[in-house]
């Protein structure tokens, strides 16, 4: 274990691992504290999705739950993509209920436990890339696969004067590449940044604690404003996690509505 | 100045455009409100455009964050300075072993 007491706020997004595992090309695959994070998220949506899934006449609380995410998603889409969008459900369901779950889990009170932190699973540009990269893929694919090369006058808008479609192709294709990247980079840093600001007050509690005397409402006032910056994260994380789903299902409507 | 206090300056630097971005953000919902209070019933159908723009204009200030992250912990400077640092150590060591080495001769 490190040294106890350093005060390091990117230590709670050091991906540790717990079991070791075995070596695939070179590399060594462990079992880290990332992937087990990710089967509780994975077990906490399943409890959550099997507990509505009654199929009561007049639902229960917990059935109106779900139906209400499942409506949220699902007016996500109709608005977004329109009737034909409803075979992305499974897919936007999916990455936003994911995505809120792991930035919730994020955020919870699990240091009392101690030697345990709570660990973003989002908060690995690696987890956020995979997820941006697989958006990404749906949109060229569906947009190849329908249109074929037609897919290519989504960079060129209607009624563009002549001179100027060279310039507005390179412009429109250089904003469509940087689209899985700025999904992948808005909810990692997103996660990153709000966590690394409450750990930094965290510090001046500590040491303003350590110091005494007049310093313990310098360590009052920074445990008020941890409160506030949470309460601030919760919202991110919620706010996230739709726009990541709304951004998705916005591009997919590009592929298959060619605007 | 050494490396590691021009790493401090440019993250300083780089916080300046987190500020900016606020003002964008601030933009977004203050023009979404205005028209909100013009329009009331009209509002709860333009919440997604909302946070669509709300996302756009977050996203660049957390690129200012994440390039002052950069600057701070990963520079791309710092293996060229190495690089240099490593070879004027060597071509100062060996004129620095010649300089003793001629004194007692004479």
């Amino acid at each position: 274990m490190a040294e106890p007491g350093k005060i390091d706020p990117m230590h709670q997004f050091e991906v540790q691992p717990i079991f070791d595992g075995f070596t695939l090309f070179g590399q060594q695959i462990n079992f880290t504290n990332s992937a087990l994070w990710m089967f509780v998220v994975l077990g906490l949506l399943y409890v959550f999705m099997m507990g509505g899934m009654k199929r009561e006449l007049v639902p229960g609380r917990w059935q109106i739950m779900v139906e209400g995410v499942v409506g949220f998603v699902d007016n996500i889409i109709a608005t977004s993509i329109g009737p034909n969008g409803k075979k992305y459900t499974p897919w936007v369901f999916t990455l936003f209920m994911f995505i809120l779950f792991s930035n919730l889990l994020g955020m919870m009170p699990f240091g009392i436990i101690p030697g345990i932190h709570p660990f973003t699973v989002t908060s690995q540009f690696t987890v956020t890339g995979l997820l941006a990269a697989i958006s990404f893929s749906i949109v060229l694919i569906v947009g190849f696969w329908k249109h074929k090369f037609h897919f290519f006058s989504l960079f060129i808008p209607h009624g563009t004067p002549l001179p100027m479609i060279p310039l507005i192709f390179m412009v429109e294709l250089l904003s469509f590449l940087v689209r899985p990247f700025s999904l992948a980079l808005r909810l990692f840093v997103a996660m990153i940044a709000g966590h690394i600001l409450i750990k930094v007050f965290a510090n001046f509690v500590i040491q303003a604690l350590d110091a005494g005397g007049a310093s313990l409402l310098v360590a009052l006032l920074s445990i008020v404003f941890i409160a506030f910056v949470s309460a601030l994260e919760l919202l991110v994380c919620a706010i996230q996690a739709y726009v990541f789903a709304l951004l998705t299902s916005l591009y997919i409507n590009d592929a298959e509505n060619l605007h | 100045m050494d490396l590691s206090s021009a790493q401090v300056i440019g993250a300083g630097l780089a916080a300046i455009g987190v500020g900016a971005a606020a003002t964008g953000v601030g933009n977004v919902f203050g023009s979404f409100l205005e028209g909100a209070l013009r329009n009331p019933s009209a509002a709860d159908g333009q919440q997604g455009r909302l946070f669509i723009g709300f996302a756009a204009a977050e996203l660049l200030g957390l690129i200012a964050f994440a390039v002052a992250m950069i600057i701070l912990y990963a520079p791309p400077a710092v293996a060229e300075a190495e690089v240099v640092a490593v070879e004027a150590v060597a071509v100062d060591a060996p004129a620095a072993v010649e300089a003793p080495a001629a004194e007692p001769a004479e």
